[in-house]
C-alpha cells in the first residue's frame, strides 16, 4: 500500500473536531495568515480528570476510526476525532491569486485551493484529482465542531459565565457561517462537581435554554452531561451522544454528496480563475469534470458508509477515466498520465475494498484481475508496454495491494486460524463458471505472486542497457529525454536508480525475501508446510544472491534436518535444497554440513553435476575452517550413499562358540565419484555382543576388485581388558609382519579411544575401499560369550582425511529388515530372511557333569533314602561351584546334605524344601567331588522331584556364569500290600457263670483290673505280598492292636515265629500269616459290642545291603488292617472239630457250641441230617435251651466213610422262637460254603503208609 | 490478438507415502515467444505437486468419501491444481494452466492444438477486441474437453 499518496486510500469516516479539552500548544499560535478560517474562543479549556478521560476516549474512538474493517449495522458510529484546544483553523475556502500576476480588470472568480481551476493548485490547469482533496475532507474540515464547556454552579458568577459562553458561541457560529463551510456546531456542557448538589434540574434547564436561545442553536446541538459517578458511565453517555452526532455527520456528508451531483448535472465546464499560460494551456474537459464529480460523490458515499452508492460512483468514475475521452488522450510522456494511472489504481483499490466489505470476495478478485488486464492493455497500447521492469514492479505492487487489503479488511473466514486456503464464491456468483483464481485465496498466495513479479522485475532490470544506467547528469539531455519515454517509471524509480551502473540500486532480493517471508508465515500458519518449504527454498536462493549465507543456512537447515522431500523421495527438490545449502555451508565454514551434504550427494539417485569432483577428500577444499573438524552425522540427518546390512549366518549360536556374520557395505555412489576409503568401521550391537571394529589396511587387497560383489573374510582379534587374545578362527589371514609396528600403533590408538569402555572389543583389519556401485562384504567369525539376544544396532563409518574426520552412523535395527548371505561370485544374497541381524545366543553348554553315583533304584516307603551325587569337572579349567538342592513333593521329610566339610540339614516341610548356596569350592579340571543327600523315611508312598543345580564359573572366565542341572524323579512306593480275614474261634475257657458270685466279684489286684466279662477268640489271617522289585528279608511279623473300645480288651495270643535271619519274600508272591486274638469285656454287665483296630507290621530289610556289609537297617512297614466289631450280643453257633487219635479209627468229634450273650432265654432246635459220607452218633433232632449269658455244647461223633475229603454235615440250628436258621460258624479245620459247613477229614494214616509203601 | 483457454500443464501421481510416482509435463502456449514451452521447469512442477499434499491432508479431515477433491488450490491466476484420491491413498493431481492454449479472436475452435501453429495475430489492438477476447475466455470456461487434455506436442 505504500507508495500511494497519504490519505488517498484511507477508510473515510466522518470527522469530528473536539475543542476545549486541552489547551493550545503555547508555542504555536493559531495561524491567522488570512488563508484559513480561525475558530476560537477565549474561554479556558476544561481541566480535571473528566477532561483527561474524555481525551483518551476520543483517542480510542479515533483509533477505531482508522480501521479498514467494514462498518456493520451493530456498530453505532465510526468516527475520526480530532482534539484541539480552544482554537481551530479551517482551510481557506477560496484560493488566493498568485501575487506574481498583474491585477485583473474584472474581479476574478476564485475557486477552492484544491481545484484545478485555481492557479495555486497543483492540479492547475489540467490535473484531474489528487489525494489532497480527500485529505482535506478527512482531516481538515470536520462535519461537526464540538465545543466542550462547563456550567458553573457558583451562582455568583453563573450569569456572567453564561453570558461569556453565549458570546463565544455566537462568535464561532458567525465565523463558521461566514466561512461557507456547512460544519455543524455542537456544544457539550459539563456540569461541574458541585452541580449535583447546588443546582436543581430546573435551574439547569433554564440556564441551558438561556444559552441555546442566546446563541440560536437548535436543540439537537446542545448537550448537557451532569457529573458522572464513574468513567464507564461517562463513556456510556459519550457513546450515546456520538451515536446521535454520527447521524448528523452523515447528513453533512449527504449534503456534500448532493452538491457534487448537482454540479455534475449542470453539465458545464467551469472556467479557471486565470487562463493557463504555460504548458499545453489545456484545461479540463467535460468528461474530466464528470470524473471529478463522480469521484467526489463516491468518496462522500464512503464517508456515509453507503457501499453500494460508493461502488456505483467509483465504477462510473473509473469507466470515464479509462474511457476514450480521458486517459486515452493524455500523452504518455505527460506527468498527468501517471497521475491518471494512480487515480485508476486508487479507485480500483477502493472498489476492491468495498467488494470485500460486502463479502463479494470472488467479485473482488475479478475486479483485481480486470483492472490489471485493462491497465496492461492500456500500457501496451498507449504507454511503454508491459515488457519492462516498471510493469513488473506494478504487477508485484498490485498483488501486494490485494494481500495487504485482505489483511487490513480482515476478510472473515480467511484468517490463519480457520485453516482455509480459499473462500467459496459469494452467493451472487453461484452457478457461474469461475476461474480457480477467482476464489479468494489467502494472502500467502498473493505475497508469492508479488515475489514472482519482483523476480521478473529484477530480470528485466538487469537487461537495461548500460547507457541508460548512468546518472542523468552524466549523459546528454537528449538521452535523458529518450530514457524518460522508453521506461515506465510509474511508481518505481528510473533506470539509473533501479539498476545503476555504479552503486546499489533497488535491492530486489531483499524485497523478494520480505514478500516470501510474509507468504511463508501464512502458509505455515495453515500447515501448508510443503509450500512453506518451497518458499523457504526460494527465499534461500535470494539470500544467496545477497550473500547472506548464515540466513540461507538458517532458512534451509530445518528442511534439511526434518528430511522433508528426501524422506518422500522428491529427489529433484531435495537435490536443489542440498546444493543451495552446501554452498551456504561452504561459505560460512560449516564443515560438518558441507561434509554431510557431500556424503549425501554422492548417492547415484541424484543427478550428477558436471565438473563436480565427487570426492570426499576434496570436500573441504575452499572451506575455511580453523581446526581439523571432527564431524558426526547419522542417517537420520543425512542419507547415505553407502547402504549397509548385517547378517548372522544362523539364527542361533551358543556362548563359548563362534558365529559367522557378514557386514555388507554397498556404495551407491555416482559412477563418476571417487572411491571412498574408510578408515574404520565399527559395528555396535544391542545385547551381549562386543562391538566390532574393522580398521583399514591397504595392504590387504580385496581379492576380486572387478566383480560387483566381493566377499572378504576378516580375522577378528579379541581384546579383553587390555590383554589380546587370538580368537580361534577358521580362516586366518596372513599377517604381514612388515607393518607390525604400524598396526600396533593403530591398535594402541584404538585402545586409547575406547579406554572408557571396559568391556573390550573385537578388531579386524581389511581393505575398506569402496568403489561406486561395488558391494564389499566382510565375513567375520564372532566369538560369542554371553547368552541372550544380540542384534546389530548400528554401524559407524569413520572417514579420515587431512582436513577432517567424519563419523557416519547408520542404524541397522530396523525390524523386519530382510538380509541375506553373500557368497563370492554371486551378486544377489542367498537365504534372505527377515531379522537376519538378530542372533539368539544360547547359554554356554556346561561341561560339568552332575550325576548319581549309583543308578537310581526303587525306593520304598518307610525306608531312608540315600542319594549320592558326583560332580565331574570336564571343563578345561578348574571351576568354582555352588550347589542348590531343591525338593518338591507333598510332604518333604527331613533331609541332610553331606558334602565334605559342608553339612546341611533341613527339617520337614510342606511342598517344597531347599538348600541353596552350598559352596563346594574349586573343583580342578577333570577331577570330581561327591556329596550325599540323605532323606528320612517317608510314611507313605509319594513322589519327589529333586533338582540339583550347580552354578559355577571357570577360573579363567569369571564373567560367564554356567549352570548345570540334575533333575531326579523319586517315586516312592509301598513295599508290601496285604489283605486280611478275621475268623472266629472257640474260646477254650468256660464262660463265667451268673451264679458264680466270687468269679464275678471285682477284685482289684493293684492297678490291673481283672477282666471278667465274656471273651472271644479270633484268628486274623493276613495275606501279604511284596511289591518290591527284588527279594526282601522279612525279619518279623507283628500284629498290633492299635485301639480298643473302652470296656473291652484285646490281645494277641499267638503269632508266627520267624527265624533270626528272617524269611525271604519274593516279589509278587502271596504269603500268609495267622495271628490269634482274644477279646474280652471287662465286666459281664457290659453289653455293647467292642471295636478293635489292628495294624499289621512287617519288619524287613533289603537283601543287598547285607552284601555291602553295612548296617542292614530294619525297616518297619505298618499297614492298618482296619476296624472289626467283636463281642456282639447276637447268639452265634460255633462248630469245632476234634479228630480222634489213630486208634479210634478216624472218629471225628464235632462240637456245636451255641453262645447266648444276650440277656434273653433262647431255645434252639438242632437237626442233624444223615449223610452218605459219614455215620454219626448224637441226637438227630434236639432242642437246646440257653439261659442268658451262657453257652452250651452239643457233641456229635462222626465216622467218615471216605478219607482225605471234606464232608458236609447237614446240621441246621434254628431259633425256635424267631424260626430263624442260624449260621454255623466254622473254626479250625473247617470251612463253609453257600450250602453249609464242611469238615475236613484227614486221610487215613494207613492209606498214607500204603501209598508210601 | 488471441484469447487463451485452459490446458493441462502437468499430471502427477503421488503414492500413498507422499512419494512421487509419475510426473508428466505438457507445454503451454507462450504468447511472447509464440511457441509451446512448459510454463515451469520440472523442479518447479515437482514443488507444485508436492505442495498439493498439504492441501490433500488439510482437506482429508473434512472431505467426503468420494475421493474427488476438485480444486485443491490455485497457485496463482494462471495455474490451478485439481486432485483425486483413490481409496488406496494414491493421489492424482492435475495442474491446469488457465491460459495454456490459445483461441483465435474470431474462431471458436481450438487452434492451439496443433502445437507450433504460428500466426501471432498483431492485427487489431483496440480495447474492443480485448473485451471480445475476454468474453470468449469466459465462454470457454475452466472445463477441459478430452481433446484438450492431449499433450500438444
Amino acid at each position: 500500500m505504500d507508495g500511494y499518496p497519504l490519505g488517498s486510500l484511507d477508510h473515510n469516516v466522518p470527522l469530528i473536531v473536539v475543542s476545549g479539552l486541552s489547551s493550545d500548544p503555547p508555542d504555536q499560535p493559531p495561524k491567522a495568515k488570512g488563508q484559513g478560517v480561525l475558530l476560537r474562543s477565549d474561554l479556558p479549556p476544561l481541566e480535571g480528570k473528566e477532561a483527561n478521560f474524555l481525551e483518551s476516549y476520543f483517542e480510542e474512538v479515533d483509533e477505531r476510526g482508522k480501521s479498514w474493517t467494514v462498518v456493520t449495522r451493530e456498530e453505532h458510529f465510526r468516527l475520526r476525532v480530532k482534539t484541539v484546544g480552544r482554537s481551530f483553523v479551517l482551510p481557506s475556502r477560496r484560493a488566493t491569486l498568485p501575487e506574481t500576476i498583474e491585477p485583473l480588470t474584472t474581479a476574478p472568480i476564485l475557486h477552492s485551493p484544491f481545484s484545478p481551476l485555481s492557479p495555486s493548485s497543483a492540479l492547475y490547469p489540467d490535473g484531474l484529482m489528487n489525494a489532497q482533496w480527500i485529505k482535506k475532507h478527512q482531516e481538515e474540515i470536520p462535519s461537526i465542531f464540538v465545543c466542550f464547556h462547563t456550567l458553573t454552579s457558583d451562582s455568583k458568577i453563573a450569569v456572567q459565565q453564561d453570558n461569556r459562553l453565549k458570546s463565544a458561541l455566537n462568535g464561532m457560529r458567525a465565523t463558521l457561517v461566514e466561512s461557507g463551510y456547512k460544519t455543524r456546531l455542537v456544544v457539550i456542557i459539563l456540569g461541574d462537581a458541585e452541580a449535583k448538589t447546588n443546582l436543581t434540574a430546573e435551574i439547569i434547564q433554564d440556564r441551558l435554554e438561556g444559552v441555546r436561545r442566546g446563541t440560536g442553536l437548535d436543540p439537537k446541538s446542545i448537550f448537557y452531561i451532569p457529573p458522572q459517578e464513574s468513567p464507564s458511565e461517562l463513556r456510556r453517555v459519550m457513546d450515546s451522544i456520538f451515536a446521535l452526532l454520527y447521524n448528523t455527520a452523515i447528513e453533512y456528508y449527504r449534503d456534500l454528496g448532493r452538491h457534487a451531483r448537482k454540479k455534475r448535472s449542470r453539465g458545464i465546464v467551469p472556467q479557471p480563475t486565470l487562463p493557463p499560460t504555460s504548458g499545453t494551456s489545456q484545461t479540463l474537459s467535460l468528461p474530466d469534470w464528470n470524473f471529478r464529480y463522480d469521484f467526489k460523490s463516491a468518496i462522500f458515499a464512503e464517508f456515509r458508509q453507503e457501499i453500494d452508492a460508493a461502488i456505483r460512483s467509483f465504477e462510473q468514475a473509473y469507466e470515464i477515466l479509462l474511457g476514450q475521452d480521458v486517459l486515452d488522450i493524455i500523452p504518455s510522456w505527460s506527468p498527468r498520465w501517471n497521475e491518471a494511472r494512480l487515480l485508476a489504481d486508487i479507485i480500483s483499490i477502493r472498489c476492491l475494498r468495498l467488494h470485500l466489505w460486502m463479502g463479494q470476495t470472488s467479485l473482488a478478485v475479478r475486479r483485481w484481475q480486470s483492472h490489471r488486464d485493462r491497465i496492461s492493455d492500456f500500457v501496451d497500447r498507449r504507454g511503454r508496454g508491459t515488457n519492462n521492469y516498471g510493469w513488473q514492479a506494478w504487477e508485484s505492487r498490485w498483488a501486494m495491494v490485494m494481500a495487504n487489503m485482505i489483511e487490513m479488511v480482515e476478510v472473515p473466514g480467511l484468517g490463519p486460524s480457520t485453516m482455509t486456503i480459499f473462500l467459496q464464491p459469494e452467493k451472487a456468483l453461484f452457478g457461474e463458471r469461475l476461474q480457480p483464481w477467482e476464489l479468494l485465496h489467502h494472502t500467502g498466495y498473493w505475497y508469492r505472486i508479488a515475489a514472482r513479479h519482483l523476480g521478473a522485475r529484477r530480470t528485466l532490470a538487469h537487461r537495461i542497457p548500460d547507457d541508460d544506467r548512468g546518472a542523468p547528469d552524466a549523459s546528454p539531455a537528449s538521452r535523458v529525454a529518450s530514457k524518460a519515454i522508453r521506461y515506465d517509471t510509474y511508481m518505481c524509480p528510473p533506470p539509473h536508480e533501479e539498476y545503476p551502473l555504479n552503486g546499489n540500486g533497488i535491492n530486489h532480493a531483499q524485497l523478494m525475501i520480505d514478500c516470501l517471508l510474509n507468504a511463508r508465515g501464512q502458509f505455515q500458519a495453515r500447515k501448508q508446510h510443503r509450500i512453506a518449504a518451497e518458499i523457504s527454498l526460494e527465499c534461500a536462493r535470494e539470500m544467496a544472491t545477497l550473500g547472506s549465507w548464515n540466513e540461507v543456512l538458517a532458512m534451509l537447515r530445518p528442511l534439511w534436518e526434518d528430511k522433508s522431500f528426501r524422506s518422500e523421495w522428491w529427489l529433484d527438490i531435495s537435490e536443489e535444497i542440498l546444493w543451495v545449502m552446501r554452498r551456504a555451508a561452504a561459505e560460512t565454514g560449516r564443515a560438518d554440513i558441507v561434509v554431510a551434504i557431500d556424503w549425501e550427494l554422492m548417492n547415484e539417485r541424484f543427478t550428477p553435476r558436471k565438473k563436480w569432483h565427487y570426492d570426499l577428500a576434496k570436500s573441504l577444499d575452499g572451506v575455511s575452517s580453523t581446526s581439523r573438524p571432527f564431524i558426526t552425522i547419522s542417517d537420520d540427518v543425512a542419507s547415505s550413499f553407502i547402504s549397509t546390512s548385517f547378517a548372522f549366518r544362523s539364527k542361533e549360536g551358543r556362548a563359548g562358540e563362534t558365529c559367522l556374520a557378514q557386514l555388507s557395505l554397498k556404495s551407491e555412489a555416482l559412477q563418476a565419484a571417487a572411491p571412498v576409503t574408510l578408515s574404520s568401521i565399527r559395528v555396535e550391537f544391542e545385547g551381549h555382543l562386543k562391538p566390532i571394529t574393522l580398521i583399514h589396511d591397504s595392504d590387504l587387497q580385496t581379492n576380486s576388485s572387478e566383480t560387483p560383489v566381493s566377499v572378504t573374510p576378516v580375522a577378528l582379534t579379541e581384546q579383553l581388558g587390555g590383554d589380546t587374545k587370538e580368537s580361534d578362527q577358521s580362516e586366518k589371514e596372513d599377517k604381514n609382519d612388515g607393518d607390525g609396528d604400524e598396526d600396533k600403533a593403530k591398535d594402541e590408538d584404538e585402545v586409547e579411544d575406547k579406554d572408557d569402555e571396559k568391556e573390550g572389543q573385537l578388531t579386524g583389519k581389511c581393505d575398506l575401499t569402496l568403489r561406486p556401485g561395488h558391494r564389499q562384504v566382510f565375513e567375520m567369525n564372532i566369538p560369542l560369550r554371553e547368552p541372550g539376544q544380540a542384534s546389530a544396532s548400528r554401524v559407524v563409518l569413520t572417514y579420515k582425511t587431512d582436513t577432517f574426520e567424519l563419523d557416519y552412523t547408520l542404524s541397522l535395527s530396523e525390524s523386519g529388515k530382510i538380509t541375506g548371505w553373500f557368497v563370492q561370485g554371486a551378486t544377489k544374497p542367498r537365504l534372505s530372511r527377515p531379522d537376519g541381524h538378530i542372533l539368539h545366543i544360547q547359554p554356554r553348554p556346561p561341561k560339568m557333569k552332575l550325576r548319581l553315583v549309583e543308578p537310581l533304584g526303587q525306593f520304598y516307603a518307610n525306608e531312608p533314602i540315600p542319594l549320592r551325587i558326583g560332580l565331574y569337572n570336564e571343563e578345561d579349567d578348574s571351576a568354582n561351584v555352588k550347589l542348590d538342592i531343591r525338593i518338591v513333593g507333598k510332604t518333604i521329610p527331613r533331609f541332610q546334605v553331606d558334602a565334605g566339610e559342608h553339612k546341611r540339614e533341613v527339617d520337614t516341610a510342606e511342598e517344597e524344601s531347599q538348600v541353596t548356596g552350598i559352596a563346594l569350592g574349586h573343583i580342578a579340571s577333570s577331577s570330581s567331588l561327591e556329596l550325599s543327600i540323605h532323606l528320612d523315611p517317608t510314611p507313605a508312598p509319594t513322589v519327589y522331584e529333586i533338582q540339583i543345580r550347580a552354578d559355577y564359573h571357570l577360573e579363567s572366565d569369571a564373567a560367564t556364569p554356567i549352570v548345570q542341572v540334575l533333575p531326579i524323579h523319586l517315586n516312592i512306593v509301598n513295599a508290601f500290600e496285604a489283605n486280611y480275614d478275621l475268623m472266629p474261634r472257640l474260646h477254650p475257657d468256660p464262660w463265667p457263670s451268673l451264679f458264680d458270685y466270687e468269679d464275678l466279684q471285682d477284685v482289684s489286684d493293684g492297678d490291673v483290673i481283672q477282666a471278667r466279662g465274656l471273651a472271644q477268640q479270633w484268628c486274623l489271617v493276613c495275606h501279604y505280598a511284596s511289591f518290591a522289585t527284588e527279594d526282601l528279608d522279612v525279619v518279623g511279623l507283628d500284629l498290633v492292636v492299635t485301639a480298643v473300645t473302652p470296656g473291652g480288651r484285646c490281645q494277641v495270643v499267638n503269632q508266627p515265629e520267624l527265624s533270626a535271619d528272617g524269611m525271604i519274600v519274593a516279589p509278587k508272591t502271596m504269603y500268609e500269616a495267622r495271628f490269634g486274638l482274644v477279646a474280652q469285656k471287662i465286666t459281664l454287665d457290659d453289653r455293647h459290642p467292642v471295636a478293635i483296630d489292628l495294624a499289621f507290621v512287617v519288619r524287613w530289610r533289603r537283601r543287598r545291603q547285607l552284601a555291602d556289609g553295612e548296617n542292614n537297617t530294619i525297616n518297619v512297614t505298618t499297614m492298618t488292617v482296619g476296624q472289626y466289631m467283636v463281642l456282639g450280643t447276637e447268639p452265634r453257633v460255633l462248630a469245632s472239630v476234634l479228630h480222634s487219635s489213630q486208634e479210634q479209627a478216624g472218629l471225628v468229634r464235632l462240637d456245636i457250641t451255641i453262645e447266648n450273650p444276650s440277656s434273653h432265654f433262647l431255645t434252639f432246635g438242632l437237626v442233624m441230617e444223615p449223610s452218605d459220607a459219614f455215620a454219626f452218633s448224637g441226637s438227630k433232632q434236639t432242642t437246646v435251651h440257653l439261659l442268658p449269658m451262657s453257652r452250651r455244647t452239643k457233641t456229635y461223633r462222626l465216622l467218615p466213610l471216605a478219607r482225605g475229603v471234606y464232608i458236609r454235615p447237614g446240621l441246621v440250628v434254628r431259633d425256635k422262637y424267631f424260626q430263624k436258621v442260624l449260621r454255623v460258624i466254622p473254626t479250625e479245620g473247617m470251612k463253609i460254603d453257600k450250602d453249609g459247613l464242611l469238615v475236613w477229614v484227614p486221610p487215613a494214616p494207613e492209606a498214607e503208609e500204603k501209598a508210601e509203601g | 490478438m488471441s484469447a487463451a483457454i485452459p490446458s493441462v500443464a502437468c499430471l502427477g501421481v503421488i503414492g500413498r507415502n507422499n512419494n512421487p510416482l509419475h510426473i508428466s509435463i505438457f507445454p503451454s502456449y507462450d504468447p511472447t515467444a509464440n511457441a509451446f514451452t512448459p510454463i515451469r521447469n520440472p523442479l518447479q512442477f515437482s514443488l507444485l505437486l508436492s505442495s498439493t499434499i498439504d492441501v490433500f491432508d488439510l482437506r482429508s479431515k473434512t472431505s467426503t468419501a468420494s475421493g474427488d477433491f476438485g480444486l485443491l488450490h490455485a497457485i496463482d491466476d494462471r495455474l490451478a491444481a485439481y486432485g483425486f484420491e483413490t481409496n488406496t491413498g494414491v493421489r492424482m493431481v492435475c495442474i491446469v494452466d488457465m491460459r495454456g492454449r490459445r483461441v483465435e479472436a474470431g474462431g471458436s475452435g481450438v487452434s492451439g492444438q496443433g502445437g507450433g501453429v504460428a500466426g501471432a495475430s498483431t492485427a487489431s489492438s483496440t480495447s474492443a477486441s480485448a473485451a471480445a477476447a475476454r468474453s470468449s475466455v469466459g465462454s470457454v470456461g475452466a472445463g477441459l474437453r478430452d481433446s484438450e487434455i492431449k499433450p500438444g506436442m
